[in-house]
């Protein structure tokens, strides 16, 4: 959803959508409008994303938006309206996130279900760091923290009910994946079945729930020109536990990344415990982050099996990320190895 | 300058990257770039994947042993007999063959470390065996994390560690 990464791609297919989003919109607002500057944003593997302007002549309006369509065998099965009510329960909390305009799951006008949500101008963490080396690095990891933090604390009650619903404790999360991973056309290897096994005969603990967005990383934050932070891409979003999504952070460690570029993960950890109060288990985390490299792996082969033959370069070379996920794997068993012994 | 598969391999990506990337437009560009990773994994891949594959096979071949004597498994020496005596006439294999072997090994190191995993959790363990089963599952999962870093350098999504094992001239075995 990023602004600062743009494409001009004028196709056929380009020109077609422009048309079908256009009689959407107008008959979404009951009168005739004009869209502009529509162009396809890079990256996305679940879902295609499409900048353009929406110009509402009769109000003398300009309207900012983004188009987030599914992708036909797409790397994840999100549920679009959830994530759509999600982001409208988020607004209302002002939780900082694009607010959504439309969403179309069914027997919708541009092929694949949609939403429509407003573009907020910005860039995001990973590529302003690389274009701002001045940077105060550890200011903005606390504020990172800070927001992740706040969104832990969000009553849960308040989501969707799909979502609320959808918390079906961690052995089914871990079966979720593990079957995602039998389905892959691509042997997992002796690690994430040890991996697997483990979490089975041992899950992690849980100590509370709460709303985790499932893929809080640098690279799903927008800085703002107003230096306010927005909290992107809730298409993993579910009800788990809080240190699931911190394990997950923690999987991204380069100097781009919250942890590692912006914090050490010592100090990761002590803000996030000091903002919630909550003491960060150590062993439960040890658990968490090998079920987020089981996850994580699980996304990856999906991607590579579902693309098939044809799948795209960008998902053969995350595909090809097993291997690091295999030797972080390695590390992490060795220490669960040692986490079991009896004392 | 020469006409073999690497240097093959080399060039198109060179020519991709110089000539065809900046005339494509939008999306493709993106899916361009990482098919241009793509073939400069797949030339680390092949110059290293020969001696890589036969070095990680022989090493899980003997911890499946090890782990079979431990389960007086019935099959402990059948399955790694047979790998064995394929990896002993690698040089006569193709790459092909070679990840077959591989991917062999690897489907009896899966069974055989959640084998020894359900061991040493198992309460009806003796104490000494479980005991040897974490020394063993420790040994297995160090070993493996070792060769998964070898392979790192055949991908780009995550740079490989500093310091990060490179590939060795002779493969070590498990520790006996």
């Amino acid at each position: 959803m990023s602004t600062a990464v743009s494409h001009r791609c004028p196709s056929s297919y380009e020109a077609g959508l422009e048309v079908s989003l256009r009689e959407f919109l107008g008959a979404q607002l009951d009168r005739q409008v004009d869209l502009t500057g529509l162009r396809r944003l890079a990256g996305g593997t679940a879902h295609e994303t499409w900048a353009f302007d929406l110009r509402d002549g009769e109000r003398q309006e300009l309207h900012k938006l983004v188009l987030r369509r599914s992708i036909e065998r797409g790397m994840l099965d999100g549920d679009l309206r959830t994530e759509f009510d999600l982001l409208a329960t988020l607004d209302r909390l002002a939780v900082p996130v694009p607010r959504p305009r439309w969403c179309v799951t069914e027997d919708s006008p541009l092929t694949q279900p949609f939403m429509i949500i407003d573009r907020v101008d910005g860039t995001d963490i990973r590529k302003h760091l690389a274009a701002h080396p001045e940077t105060d690095r550890h200011r903005l990891g606390v504020e990172l923290v800070r927001l992740q933090a706040r969104l832990h604390r969000l009553d849960w009650q308040d989501c969707p009910p799909p979502l609320a619903r959808s918390a079906r404790g961690t052995l089914h999360e871990i079966e979720r994946w593990a079957r995602e991973i039998d389905a892959s056309s691509v042997d997992p290897g002796p690690l994430l079945r040890a991996a697997t096994e483990l979490l089975r005969d041992r899950p992690p603990r849980t100590s509370r729930r709460c709303l985790v967005h499932g893929d809080f990383k640098t690279n799903n934050l927008l800085l703002g020109a107003d230096g306010n932070v927005t909290v992107l891409d809730w298409e993993l979003a579910h009800l788990g536990d809080p240190l699931e999504d911190i394990a997950w952070t923690m999987l991204w460690t380069t100097r781009w990344d919250l942890v590692g570029g912006l914090l050490s993960a010592q100090e990761y950890l002590a803000t996030y415990q000091e903002e919630t109060g909550n003491a960060v288990d150590p062993e439960a985390l040890l658990s968490w982050r090998i079920f987020a490299l089981v996850k994580l792996a699980a996304i990856f082969l999906t991607g590579v099996t579902r693309g098939g033959p044809l799948a795209s370069p960008t998902l053969r070379l995350m595909g090809r990320g097993l291997y690091h996920i295999e030797a972080q794997l390695a590390e992490l068993l060795q220490a669960a190895l040692h986490e079991a012994q009896p004392s | 300058m020469t006409l073999d598969a690497l240097s093959t391999l080399s060039g198109i990506r060179a020519f991709l990257t110089a000539k065809i990337v900046p005339e494509v437009p939008g999306e493709l560009a993106g899916e361009l770039r990482a098919a241009v990773k793509l073939l400069e994994t797949a030339e680390i891949e092949l110059n290293d994947r020969h001696l890589l594959l036969i070095a990680e096979t022989w090493d899980l071949i003997a911890y499946c042993e090890r782990i079979g004597r431990l389960l007086e498994l019935a099959d402990t020496t059948d399955g790694c007999t047979e790998l064995a005596a394929r990896v002993v006439a690698s040089a006569s294999l193709n790459l092909t063959e070679v990840g077959e072997l591989w991917r062999d090994t690897r489907a009896l190191s899966s069974a055989r470390l959640v084998a020894v995993q359900r061991y040493a959790s198992d309460p009806s363990t003796s104490e000494p065996g479980r005991m040897a089963a974490r020394y063993l599952l420790r040994r297995f999962y160090s070993c493996l994390g070792d060769h998964a870093r070898r392979r790192q350098a055949w991908q780009a999504v995550f740079p490989p560690a500093a310091g990060a094992p490179t590939p060795r001239a002779h493969p070590e075995g498990a520790d006996q």
